[in-house]
Protein backbone atom coordinates (compact mmCIF):
# COMPACT_ATOMS: atom_id res chain seq x y z
CA UNK A 1 0.00 0.00 0.00
CA UNK A 2 1.23 3.49 -0.79
CA UNK A 3 0.92 6.18 1.65
CA UNK A 4 0.45 10.14 1.06
CA UNK A 5 0.29 13.20 3.27
CA UNK A 6 -1.59 15.91 2.50
CA UNK A 7 -0.07 19.13 1.28
CA UNK A 8 -0.85 22.28 0.87
CA UNK A 9 0.96 25.25 -0.42
CA UNK A 10 4.09 23.33 -0.51
CA UNK A 11 3.99 22.99 3.06
CA UNK A 12 3.57 18.71 3.77
CA UNK A 13 1.08 19.13 6.92
CA UNK A 14 1.58 15.58 8.34
CA UNK A 15 5.41 16.17 8.21
CA UNK A 16 4.76 19.56 10.59
CA UNK A 17 2.77 17.47 12.81
CA UNK A 18 4.75 14.63 13.28
CA UNK A 19 7.94 16.79 13.90
CA UNK A 20 6.36 18.40 16.95
CA UNK A 21 6.13 14.99 18.73
CA UNK A 22 8.12 13.48 21.05
CA UNK A 23 10.71 10.82 19.71
CA UNK A 24 8.99 7.67 21.46
CA UNK A 25 5.54 9.42 19.94
CA UNK A 26 7.76 9.20 16.78
CA UNK A 27 8.85 5.44 16.83
CA UNK A 28 5.32 4.46 17.53
CA UNK A 29 3.85 6.37 14.68
CA UNK A 30 6.30 5.69 12.35
CA UNK A 31 6.20 2.09 13.13
CA UNK A 32 1.93 1.57 12.44
CA UNK A 33 2.75 3.64 9.34
CA UNK A 34 5.26 0.60 8.47
CA UNK A 35 2.66 -1.88 9.30
CA UNK A 36 -0.17 -0.13 7.49
CA UNK A 37 1.77 -0.14 4.40
CA UNK A 38 2.16 -4.25 4.39
CA UNK A 39 -1.62 -4.55 5.16
CA UNK A 40 -4.85 -5.01 3.75
CA UNK A 41 -7.84 -2.65 4.61
CA UNK A 42 -9.62 -5.30 5.88
CA UNK A 43 -6.41 -7.30 8.01
CA UNK A 44 -5.71 -3.89 9.66
CA UNK A 45 -9.08 -3.20 10.30
CA UNK A 46 -9.41 -6.67 11.85
CA UNK A 47 -6.18 -6.01 14.18
CA UNK A 48 -7.58 -2.74 15.24
CA UNK A 49 -4.83 -0.73 13.76
CA UNK A 50 -7.70 1.25 11.82
CA UNK A 51 -10.64 2.49 13.33
CA UNK A 52 -13.65 4.55 11.31
CA UNK A 53 -15.17 5.62 9.39
CA UNK A 54 -15.56 7.78 12.14
CA UNK A 55 -19.00 8.96 13.35
CA UNK A 56 -20.60 11.59 10.88
CA UNK A 57 -18.05 11.12 7.54
CA UNK A 58 -18.45 8.74 5.16
CA UNK A 59 -14.89 8.03 4.55
CA UNK A 60 -12.28 9.38 7.27
CA UNK A 61 -10.46 6.49 9.17
CA UNK A 62 -8.46 6.88 12.43
CA UNK A 63 -4.83 4.79 12.98
CA UNK A 64 -4.92 4.15 16.53
CA UNK A 65 -1.20 4.90 17.71
CA UNK A 66 -0.53 4.07 21.44
CA UNK A 67 2.74 6.24 22.07
CA UNK A 68 3.35 8.23 24.97
CA UNK A 69 -0.01 9.71 24.19
CA UNK A 70 -3.11 8.21 22.40
CA UNK A 71 -1.70 9.52 18.54
CA UNK A 72 -4.87 9.49 15.73
CA UNK A 73 -3.76 10.47 12.60
CA UNK A 74 -7.12 10.95 10.19
CA UNK A 75 -6.52 9.30 7.20
CA UNK A 76 -8.55 7.89 4.13
CA UNK A 77 -8.65 5.12 1.66
CA UNK A 78 -7.22 6.51 -2.10
CA UNK A 79 -9.18 8.24 -2.52
CA UNK A 80 -7.83 7.33 -6.15
CA UNK A 81 -7.06 3.45 -5.89
CA UNK A 82 -8.90 2.61 -2.36
CA UNK A 83 -7.12 -0.86 -2.97
CA UNK A 84 -3.65 0.19 -3.30
CA UNK A 85 -3.06 3.23 -0.94
CA UNK A 86 -4.07 5.46 1.81
CA UNK A 87 -3.59 9.19 2.53
CA UNK A 88 -2.79 10.74 5.61
CA UNK A 89 -5.38 13.76 5.81
CA UNK A 90 -4.52 15.28 9.55
CA UNK A 91 -2.41 15.07 12.34
CA UNK A 92 -4.32 14.82 15.48
CA UNK A 93 -4.55 13.15 19.05
CA UNK A 94 -7.47 11.79 21.21
CA UNK A 95 -8.41 12.15 24.62
CA UNK A 96 -11.58 11.60 26.47
CA UNK A 97 -12.94 14.83 25.29
CA UNK A 98 -12.24 14.07 21.71
CA UNK A 99 -10.00 14.86 18.96
CA UNK A 100 -6.84 17.49 19.68
CA UNK A 101 -7.53 19.73 17.82
CA UNK A 102 -11.39 19.59 18.14
CA UNK A 103 -11.60 20.85 14.02
CA UNK A 104 -9.70 17.68 13.17
CA UNK A 105 -12.36 15.74 11.74
CA UNK A 106 -13.97 18.25 10.04
CA UNK A 107 -10.46 19.49 8.26
CA UNK A 108 -9.14 16.13 7.96
CA UNK A 109 -12.74 16.05 5.64
CA UNK A 110 -12.45 18.93 3.70
CA UNK A 111 -8.88 18.06 3.01
CA UNK A 112 -10.09 14.69 1.80
CA UNK A 113 -12.42 16.36 -0.53
CA UNK A 114 -9.71 18.28 -1.98
CA UNK A 115 -6.96 14.91 -2.56
CA UNK A 116 -9.92 14.09 -4.25
CA UNK A 117 -10.51 15.98 -6.99
CA UNK A 118 -6.79 17.28 -7.70
CA UNK A 119 -4.37 14.82 -6.02
CA UNK A 120 -1.26 16.17 -7.87
CA UNK A 121 -2.08 19.64 -5.89
CA UNK A 122 -2.87 18.47 -2.60
CA UNK A 123 -1.17 15.46 -1.63
CA UNK A 124 2.58 14.14 -2.09
CA UNK A 125 4.04 10.73 -1.27
CA UNK A 126 4.66 10.10 2.41
CA UNK A 127 7.50 11.60 4.56
CA UNK A 128 9.01 10.04 7.94
CA UNK A 129 9.32 12.68 10.42
CA UNK B 1 19.17 0.05 -1.03
CA UNK B 2 15.69 1.15 -0.62
CA UNK B 3 15.26 4.45 0.59
CA UNK B 4 12.96 3.08 3.21
CA UNK B 5 15.76 1.08 4.58
CA UNK B 6 18.22 3.82 4.39
CA UNK B 7 15.89 6.13 6.46
CA UNK B 8 14.90 3.38 9.09
CA UNK B 9 18.83 2.37 9.43
CA UNK B 10 19.19 6.52 10.19
CA UNK B 11 16.19 6.17 12.65
CA UNK B 12 17.49 3.29 14.67
CA UNK B 13 20.68 4.94 14.75
CA UNK B 14 19.01 6.81 18.04
CA UNK B 15 18.58 4.26 20.96
CA UNK B 16 15.35 5.57 22.48
CA UNK B 17 13.98 5.55 19.27
CA UNK B 18 14.77 2.47 18.38
CA UNK B 19 14.07 0.93 22.09
CA UNK B 20 10.34 1.98 21.38
CA UNK B 21 9.67 0.85 17.83
CA UNK B 22 11.11 -2.24 18.35
CA UNK B 23 8.55 -2.98 21.58
CA UNK B 24 5.64 -1.63 19.13
CA UNK B 25 7.10 -3.91 16.34
CA UNK B 26 7.05 -6.58 18.58
CA UNK B 27 3.69 -6.35 20.02
CA UNK B 28 2.57 -5.82 16.37
CA UNK B 29 4.29 -8.63 14.72
CA UNK B 30 2.70 -10.71 17.28
CA UNK B 31 -1.13 -9.28 16.72
CA UNK B 32 -0.83 -9.75 13.14
CA UNK B 33 1.03 -13.07 12.70
CA UNK B 34 -1.46 -14.79 15.11
CA UNK B 35 -4.36 -13.10 13.47
CA UNK B 36 -3.07 -14.39 9.82
CA UNK B 37 -2.60 -17.98 11.17
CA UNK B 38 -5.68 -18.14 12.69
CA UNK B 39 -7.22 -16.69 9.46
CA UNK B 40 -4.87 -19.45 7.46
CA UNK B 41 -6.17 -22.40 9.37
CA UNK B 42 -10.18 -21.37 8.79
CA UNK B 43 -10.82 -20.66 12.61
CA UNK B 44 -12.52 -18.28 14.27
CA UNK B 45 -11.59 -16.05 17.07
CA UNK B 46 -14.20 -18.11 19.42
CA UNK B 47 -12.89 -21.25 17.95
CA UNK B 48 -9.21 -20.90 19.02
CA UNK B 49 -10.17 -19.16 22.64
CA UNK B 50 -12.49 -22.52 23.20
CA UNK B 51 -9.47 -24.76 22.14
CA UNK B 52 -7.20 -22.98 24.79
CA UNK B 53 -10.23 -22.67 27.48
CA UNK B 54 -10.31 -18.62 27.48
CA UNK B 55 -13.17 -16.25 26.17
CA UNK B 56 -13.19 -14.89 22.63
CA UNK B 57 -12.15 -11.73 24.18
CA UNK B 58 -8.67 -13.02 25.07
CA UNK B 59 -7.92 -13.52 21.37
CA UNK B 60 -9.66 -10.58 20.38
CA UNK B 61 -7.18 -8.50 22.59
CA UNK B 62 -4.18 -10.31 21.98
CA UNK B 63 -4.48 -9.80 18.01
CA UNK B 64 -4.68 -5.81 18.77
CA UNK B 65 -1.89 -4.57 17.53
CA UNK B 66 -1.49 -2.19 20.24
CA UNK B 67 -1.49 -4.56 22.81
CA UNK B 68 0.85 -4.88 25.02
CA UNK B 69 0.29 -6.99 28.02
CA UNK B 70 0.40 -10.94 26.42
CA UNK B 71 2.44 -13.65 28.24
CA UNK B 72 4.52 -16.63 27.19
CA UNK B 73 2.32 -19.21 28.73
CA UNK B 74 -0.49 -17.81 26.84
CA UNK B 75 1.83 -17.71 23.41
CA UNK B 76 2.77 -20.97 23.61
CA UNK B 77 -0.86 -22.31 24.39
CA UNK B 78 -2.11 -20.57 21.27
CA UNK B 79 1.03 -21.58 19.44
CA UNK B 80 0.26 -24.90 19.88
CA UNK B 81 -3.56 -25.04 19.45
CA UNK B 82 -2.67 -23.54 16.19
CA UNK B 83 -0.48 -26.45 15.19
CA UNK B 84 2.87 -24.12 15.90
CA UNK B 85 5.52 -23.29 17.92
CA UNK B 86 6.83 -20.39 20.18
CA UNK B 87 9.82 -19.15 19.41
CA UNK B 88 11.27 -16.97 21.88
CA UNK B 89 15.02 -15.32 21.16
CA UNK B 90 16.97 -12.32 21.35
CA UNK B 91 18.19 -10.25 18.34
CA UNK B 92 20.86 -7.92 16.94
CA UNK B 93 19.41 -4.58 15.72
CA UNK B 94 20.15 -5.24 12.64
CA UNK B 95 17.80 -7.99 12.11
CA UNK B 96 14.95 -5.62 13.19
CA UNK B 97 16.19 -3.44 9.87
CA UNK B 98 15.89 -6.83 8.10
CA UNK B 99 12.38 -7.72 9.53
CA UNK B 100 10.70 -4.25 9.02
CA UNK B 101 12.14 -4.14 5.39
CA UNK B 102 11.79 -7.30 4.04
CA UNK B 103 8.35 -8.73 5.93
CA UNK B 104 4.76 -9.09 4.45
CA UNK B 105 2.17 -10.31 5.73
CA UNK B 106 2.49 -13.72 3.40
CA UNK B 107 5.62 -14.20 5.42
CA UNK B 108 4.22 -14.13 8.77
CA UNK B 109 1.61 -17.13 7.72
CA UNK B 110 3.18 -21.12 8.78
CA UNK B 111 2.20 -24.28 7.48
CA UNK B 112 1.17 -27.02 10.15
CA UNK B 113 2.84 -30.17 10.72
CA UNK B 114 1.37 -32.07 7.87
CA UNK B 115 1.84 -29.55 5.11
CA UNK B 116 5.84 -28.74 6.42
CA UNK B 117 7.77 -30.19 3.20
CA UNK B 118 10.20 -30.80 5.75
CA UNK B 119 8.54 -33.55 7.42
CA UNK B 120 7.16 -34.71 3.35
CA UNK B 121 8.27 -37.97 3.19
CA UNK B 122 10.33 -38.52 6.78
CA UNK B 123 9.14 -37.81 9.90
CA UNK B 124 11.08 -37.04 13.39
CA UNK B 125 10.91 -41.06 14.54
CA UNK B 126 11.35 -42.61 11.07
CA UNK B 127 14.91 -43.15 10.03
CA UNK B 128 16.00 -41.16 7.12
CA UNK B 129 15.46 -43.80 3.76
CA UNK B 130 19.03 -45.20 2.55
CA UNK B 131 18.07 -44.11 -0.86
CA UNK B 132 18.13 -40.53 0.54
CA UNK B 133 21.31 -41.25 2.11
CA UNK B 134 22.55 -42.39 -0.64
CA UNK B 135 21.82 -38.89 -2.38
CA UNK B 136 23.37 -36.94 0.63
CA UNK B 137 26.37 -38.79 0.52
CA UNK B 138 27.48 -37.60 -2.76
CA UNK B 139 25.77 -34.35 -2.98
CA UNK B 140 26.97 -32.72 0.72
CA UNK B 141 30.17 -32.92 -0.23
CA UNK B 142 30.32 -31.44 -3.38
CA UNK B 143 27.91 -28.61 -2.01
CA UNK B 144 31.08 -27.77 0.63
CA UNK B 145 33.41 -28.08 -1.80
CA UNK B 146 32.15 -25.07 -3.43
CA UNK B 147 32.21 -26.66 -7.35
CA UNK B 148 33.24 -25.69 -10.42
CA UNK B 149 31.91 -28.03 -12.61
CA UNK B 150 27.91 -28.39 -12.51
CA UNK B 151 28.30 -31.80 -13.85
CA UNK B 152 27.00 -34.05 -11.50
CA UNK B 153 23.62 -31.80 -10.56
CA UNK B 154 22.99 -31.31 -14.18
CA UNK B 155 22.95 -34.77 -15.02
CA UNK B 156 20.62 -36.08 -11.81
CA UNK B 157 18.45 -33.28 -12.87
CA UNK B 158 18.03 -35.32 -16.45
CA UNK B 159 17.81 -38.25 -14.10
CA UNK B 160 20.92 -39.76 -14.88
CA UNK B 161 23.43 -41.11 -12.36
CA UNK B 162 20.46 -41.31 -10.04
CA UNK B 163 19.55 -45.07 -10.43
CA UNK B 164 19.70 -46.28 -6.88
CA UNK B 165 17.17 -44.05 -5.54
CA UNK B 166 14.80 -45.25 -8.15
CA UNK B 167 12.72 -43.55 -10.38
CA UNK B 168 9.13 -43.66 -8.33
CA UNK B 169 10.11 -39.85 -8.10
CA UNK B 170 11.28 -37.47 -10.91
CA UNK B 171 15.06 -36.36 -9.76
CA UNK B 172 14.18 -33.34 -8.35
CA UNK B 173 12.53 -34.65 -5.22
CA UNK B 174 14.82 -36.70 -4.58
CA UNK B 175 17.67 -33.85 -4.06
CA UNK B 176 14.68 -31.78 -2.20
CA UNK B 177 14.49 -34.74 0.40
CA UNK B 178 18.28 -34.83 0.96
CA UNK B 179 18.37 -31.07 1.90
CA UNK B 180 15.13 -30.98 3.76
CA UNK B 181 15.52 -34.07 5.85
CA UNK B 182 17.99 -31.54 8.39
CA UNK B 183 15.26 -29.33 8.66
CA UNK B 184 14.72 -25.48 7.00
CA UNK B 185 18.20 -24.02 8.47
CA UNK B 186 20.40 -26.76 6.86
CA UNK B 187 23.50 -25.23 5.32
CA UNK B 188 23.29 -27.81 2.76
CA UNK B 189 20.15 -26.34 1.95
CA UNK B 190 21.47 -22.90 1.38
CA UNK B 191 24.11 -23.76 -0.46
CA UNK B 192 21.72 -25.70 -3.26
CA UNK B 193 19.55 -22.31 -3.15
CA UNK B 194 22.96 -20.55 -3.88
CA UNK B 195 23.66 -22.67 -6.68
CA UNK B 196 20.17 -22.44 -7.72
CA UNK B 197 20.48 -18.75 -7.68
CA UNK B 198 23.73 -19.22 -10.16
CA UNK B 199 22.09 -21.50 -12.32
CA UNK B 200 18.59 -20.02 -12.90
CA UNK B 201 19.94 -17.13 -15.62
CA UNK B 202 21.69 -19.49 -17.77
CA UNK B 203 19.49 -22.32 -17.48
CA UNK B 204 17.65 -22.17 -21.06
CA UNK B 205 20.97 -21.69 -22.70
CA UNK B 206 22.38 -24.75 -20.55
CA UNK B 207 19.21 -26.82 -21.71
CA UNK B 208 20.00 -26.45 -25.09
CA UNK B 209 23.05 -28.42 -25.13
CA UNK B 210 21.49 -31.22 -23.07
CA UNK B 211 19.65 -34.71 -24.04
CA UNK B 212 17.14 -34.16 -21.97
CA UNK B 213 16.29 -30.14 -21.69
CA UNK B 214 12.83 -30.80 -20.63
CA UNK B 215 13.51 -32.82 -17.36
CA UNK B 216 16.32 -30.98 -16.48
CA UNK B 217 14.06 -27.15 -16.66
CA UNK B 218 11.57 -29.03 -14.78
CA UNK B 219 14.10 -30.05 -12.35
CA UNK B 220 15.69 -26.26 -11.86
CA UNK B 221 12.12 -24.53 -11.86
CA UNK B 222 10.58 -26.97 -9.53
CA UNK B 223 13.56 -26.69 -7.00
CA UNK B 224 13.43 -22.79 -7.07
CA UNK B 225 9.41 -23.53 -6.43
CA UNK B 226 10.17 -25.51 -3.03
CA UNK B 227 12.94 -23.39 -2.17
CA UNK B 228 10.97 -20.50 -2.41
CA UNK B 229 13.40 -17.37 -2.15
CA UNK B 230 12.39 -14.30 -3.76
CA UNK B 231 15.01 -12.04 -3.24
CA UNK B 232 17.80 -14.73 -4.95
CA UNK B 233 15.02 -16.45 -7.42
CA UNK B 234 12.20 -13.71 -8.66
CA UNK B 235 14.75 -11.62 -10.72
CA UNK B 236 16.18 -14.63 -13.26
CA UNK B 237 12.57 -15.55 -13.04
CA UNK B 238 11.01 -12.34 -14.10
CA UNK B 239 13.58 -12.65 -16.85
CA UNK B 240 13.06 -16.22 -18.22
CA UNK B 241 8.96 -15.20 -18.06
CA UNK B 242 10.15 -11.44 -20.23
CA UNK B 243 11.52 -13.89 -23.24
CA UNK B 244 8.78 -16.40 -23.09
CA UNK B 245 6.04 -13.55 -23.88
CA UNK B 246 7.99 -13.38 -27.33
CA UNK B 247 8.73 -17.19 -27.77
CA UNK B 248 6.45 -19.29 -26.35
CA UNK B 249 7.25 -22.10 -27.86
CA UNK B 250 10.61 -22.11 -26.41
CA UNK B 251 9.71 -24.42 -23.05
CA UNK B 252 7.66 -27.37 -23.03
CA UNK B 253 3.99 -27.38 -21.81
CA UNK B 254 5.55 -29.30 -18.56
CA UNK B 255 8.40 -26.68 -17.99
CA UNK B 256 6.08 -23.60 -18.21
CA UNK B 257 3.70 -24.97 -15.62
CA UNK B 258 7.02 -25.64 -13.52
CA UNK B 259 8.25 -22.03 -14.25
CA UNK B 260 4.72 -21.08 -13.41
CA UNK B 261 4.84 -22.56 -10.28
CA UNK B 262 8.14 -21.03 -9.64
CA UNK B 263 6.81 -17.48 -9.93
CA UNK B 264 3.52 -17.85 -7.86
CA UNK B 265 6.20 -19.12 -4.88
CA UNK B 266 8.71 -16.66 -5.37
CA UNK B 267 5.90 -13.80 -5.05
CA UNK B 268 4.66 -12.32 -8.44
CA UNK B 269 5.64 -8.29 -9.79
CA UNK B 270 2.69 -7.04 -11.43
CA UNK B 271 3.76 -8.32 -15.27
CA UNK B 272 3.65 -12.07 -13.38
CA UNK B 273 0.66 -11.12 -11.70
CA UNK B 274 -1.03 -10.04 -15.04
CA UNK B 275 0.52 -13.78 -16.56
CA UNK B 276 -1.04 -15.52 -13.72
CA UNK B 277 -4.15 -14.13 -14.36
CA UNK B 278 -4.48 -15.08 -17.92
CA UNK B 279 -3.66 -18.62 -17.61
CA UNK B 280 -6.16 -18.79 -14.64
CA UNK B 281 -8.91 -17.34 -17.55
CA UNK B 282 -7.28 -19.56 -20.20
CA UNK B 283 -7.21 -22.65 -17.93
CA UNK B 284 -3.80 -23.78 -19.07
CA UNK B 285 -2.15 -24.08 -15.69
CA UNK B 286 -2.34 -27.99 -15.72
CA UNK B 287 -0.69 -27.70 -11.97
CA UNK B 288 -3.30 -25.86 -10.76
CA UNK B 289 -6.29 -28.65 -9.40
CA UNK B 290 -3.19 -30.40 -8.78
CA UNK B 291 -1.94 -27.60 -5.84
CA UNK B 292 -4.69 -25.57 -3.85
CA UNK B 293 -2.03 -23.66 -2.07
CA UNK B 294 -0.34 -22.54 -4.96
CA UNK B 295 -3.84 -21.73 -6.35
CA UNK B 296 -4.55 -19.96 -3.96
CA UNK B 297 -1.42 -17.89 -3.86
CA UNK B 298 -1.98 -16.96 -7.19
CA UNK B 299 -5.36 -15.70 -6.48
CA UNK B 300 -4.53 -13.62 -3.66
CA UNK B 301 -2.18 -12.19 -6.14
CA UNK B 302 -4.45 -10.97 -8.30
CA UNK B 303 -4.61 -7.18 -9.21
CA UNK B 304 -6.62 -5.04 -7.32
CA UNK B 305 -10.30 -4.94 -8.81
CA UNK B 306 -9.71 -8.28 -10.08
CA UNK B 307 -11.96 -10.11 -12.71
CA UNK B 308 -14.44 -11.82 -10.56
CA UNK B 309 -14.65 -14.44 -13.24
CA UNK B 310 -10.84 -15.33 -12.82
CA UNK B 311 -11.27 -15.40 -9.23
CA UNK B 312 -14.47 -17.18 -9.40
CA UNK B 313 -12.51 -19.89 -11.92
CA UNK B 314 -9.74 -20.18 -9.60
CA UNK B 315 -11.94 -20.97 -6.67
CA UNK B 316 -13.42 -24.08 -9.06
CA UNK B 317 -10.22 -25.39 -9.35
CA UNK B 318 -9.41 -25.12 -5.77
CA UNK B 319 -12.60 -26.65 -4.96
CA UNK B 320 -11.39 -29.72 -7.39
CA UNK B 321 -8.22 -30.10 -5.94
CA UNK B 322 -9.64 -29.95 -2.05
CA UNK B 323 -12.60 -32.48 -2.64
CA UNK B 324 -9.72 -34.29 -4.13
CA UNK B 325 -7.52 -34.34 -0.72
CA UNK B 326 -10.99 -34.10 1.59
CA UNK B 327 -10.48 -31.13 2.95
CA UNK B 328 -13.55 -28.92 2.91
CA UNK B 329 -11.77 -26.60 5.90
CA UNK B 330 -9.39 -25.58 3.63
CA UNK B 331 -12.01 -24.23 0.84
CA UNK B 332 -13.62 -21.93 3.84
CA UNK B 333 -10.05 -21.00 5.21
CA UNK B 334 -9.24 -19.94 1.23
CA UNK B 335 -12.90 -17.72 0.44
CA UNK B 336 -12.20 -15.94 4.22
CA UNK B 337 -9.05 -15.08 2.85
CA UNK B 338 -10.45 -14.21 -0.56
CA UNK B 339 -12.73 -12.38 1.58
CA UNK B 340 -10.35 -9.58 2.89
CA UNK B 341 -8.82 -9.71 -0.57
CA UNK B 342 -11.32 -8.99 -2.58
CA UNK B 343 -14.70 -7.06 -0.95
CA UNK B 344 -16.21 -6.51 -4.48
CA UNK B 345 -16.67 -10.49 -4.30
CA UNK B 346 -19.46 -10.50 -1.57
CA UNK B 347 -21.75 -8.24 -3.84
CA UNK B 348 -24.41 -9.77 -5.37
CA UNK B 349 -25.55 -8.58 -8.34
CA UNK B 350 -26.29 -10.02 -11.96
CA UNK B 351 -22.64 -10.02 -12.78
CA UNK B 352 -20.93 -11.91 -9.74
CA UNK B 353 -24.45 -14.70 -10.21
CA UNK B 354 -23.42 -14.50 -14.49
CA UNK B 355 -19.49 -15.68 -13.34
CA UNK B 356 -20.94 -18.05 -11.02
CA UNK B 357 -23.16 -20.18 -12.71
CA UNK B 358 -20.61 -20.04 -15.84
CA UNK B 359 -17.90 -20.94 -14.03
CA UNK B 360 -20.07 -24.20 -12.61
CA UNK B 361 -20.41 -23.12 -9.19
CA UNK B 362 -21.98 -25.79 -6.82
CA UNK B 363 -23.50 -26.66 -3.54
CA UNK B 364 -19.98 -27.00 -1.87
CA UNK B 365 -18.60 -23.51 -2.99
CA UNK B 366 -22.04 -21.83 -2.81
CA UNK B 367 -22.48 -23.20 0.93
CA UNK B 368 -18.73 -21.88 1.56
CA UNK B 369 -19.61 -18.68 0.56
CA UNK B 370 -22.73 -18.53 2.51
CA UNK B 371 -20.82 -19.39 5.56
CA UNK B 372 -18.16 -17.00 5.06
CA UNK B 373 -19.86 -13.72 3.40
CA UNK B 374 -22.91 -13.82 5.62
CA UNK B 375 -25.38 -12.62 2.91
CA UNK B 376 -28.72 -11.80 3.67
CA UNK B 377 -31.69 -13.86 3.12
CA UNK B 378 -32.33 -11.66 0.29
CA UNK B 379 -28.95 -11.52 -1.19
CA UNK B 380 -29.09 -15.20 -1.14
CA UNK B 381 -32.23 -15.20 -3.01
CA UNK B 382 -31.54 -12.61 -5.46
CA UNK B 383 -27.97 -14.70 -6.29
CA UNK B 384 -29.67 -18.06 -6.55
CA UNK B 385 -32.86 -17.09 -8.69
CA UNK B 386 -30.13 -14.69 -10.89
CA UNK B 387 -27.62 -17.72 -11.11
CA UNK B 388 -30.87 -19.91 -12.47
CA UNK B 389 -31.40 -17.25 -15.17
CA UNK B 390 -27.85 -17.47 -16.47
CA UNK B 391 -26.63 -21.33 -15.62
CA UNK B 392 -26.57 -23.26 -18.85
CA UNK B 393 -27.56 -25.94 -16.63
CA UNK B 394 -30.04 -23.97 -14.08
CA UNK B 395 -30.07 -26.55 -11.64
CA UNK B 396 -27.07 -26.64 -9.37
CA UNK B 397 -27.49 -23.34 -7.50
CA UNK B 398 -31.22 -23.03 -7.40
CA UNK B 399 -31.81 -26.27 -6.18
CA UNK B 400 -28.97 -26.24 -3.80
CA UNK B 401 -30.38 -23.38 -2.21
CA UNK B 402 -33.48 -24.77 -1.95
CA UNK B 403 -32.51 -28.10 -0.28
CA UNK B 404 -31.02 -25.80 2.31
CA UNK B 405 -34.24 -23.43 2.46
CA UNK B 406 -36.35 -26.94 2.81
CA UNK B 407 -34.26 -28.23 5.67
CA UNK B 408 -34.82 -24.64 7.40
CA UNK B 409 -38.25 -24.71 6.99
CA UNK B 410 -38.37 -27.67 9.02
CA UNK B 411 -37.85 -25.56 12.36
CA UNK B 412 -39.39 -22.86 10.66
CA UNK B 413 -43.15 -23.93 9.65
CA UNK B 414 -44.57 -20.43 10.22
CA UNK B 415 -41.94 -18.47 8.67
CA UNK B 416 -44.31 -17.20 5.39
CA UNK B 417 -40.65 -15.14 3.89
CA UNK B 418 -39.24 -18.39 3.89
CA UNK B 419 -42.38 -20.10 2.41
CA UNK B 420 -42.59 -17.51 -0.45
CA UNK B 421 -38.55 -17.80 -0.98
CA UNK B 422 -39.07 -21.66 -1.55
CA UNK B 423 -42.16 -20.95 -3.99
CA UNK B 424 -39.89 -18.49 -6.18
CA UNK B 425 -37.69 -21.02 -6.27
CA UNK B 426 -39.29 -24.04 -7.14
CA UNK B 427 -41.33 -22.28 -10.05
CA UNK B 428 -38.78 -22.34 -12.33
CA UNK B 429 -37.27 -25.80 -11.59
CA UNK B 430 -41.40 -26.60 -12.09
CA UNK B 431 -41.65 -25.43 -15.48
CA UNK B 432 -38.54 -26.67 -16.10
CA UNK B 433 -38.72 -29.93 -15.39
CA UNK B 434 -42.37 -29.78 -17.40
CA UNK B 435 -40.82 -28.81 -20.68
Amino acid sequence: MDLWDFHSRGRNEILLWSKDLSKRDRAALNQKLDLLSKLDFELAQGLKLLAGPIRKTRHVLKLRVFGDTALRPLLCRGPDSPYSEYTLLRGAKETDRGFVPQNAVEVATQNRRLVADRPEEWRCPHVRA
Amino acid sequence: MSEHRKRLIDELADAEYRQHYAEQHLNATLATQIGVIREQRGLTQARLAESIHKHQTAISRIENVNYARWNVTTLKQIASALGCWLNVRLESWGALVDEVDQRSVESLRRDRFEDDPVFWGSTCSEPIPEAVRWVQRRLFPWLQSHPESDHMLVDWLQGRGLPPVGDEDPPHVWIIRSVEVEGPESKHRALLVGWLARYLPIAIETAKELQDPDGFLVGVFSLAATFRTPALFSEPIQEICSRLYGNPDLLSETAQAALLTAVIRNQLSPMLKEEWLRTIRTGGHSLLPADELDAFEGLKSLPPRPNLRALAEGLKCMQEAIQLRRAPLDLIAAMRDIKFSFPEFSQLDQFLARELADCGWDADLFRAWRDVFAPTYDDQIRLATQAYAFAAEPTLLPSEFLRLLREEREDRQDDQDLANAISVLEAPLRSGCAA
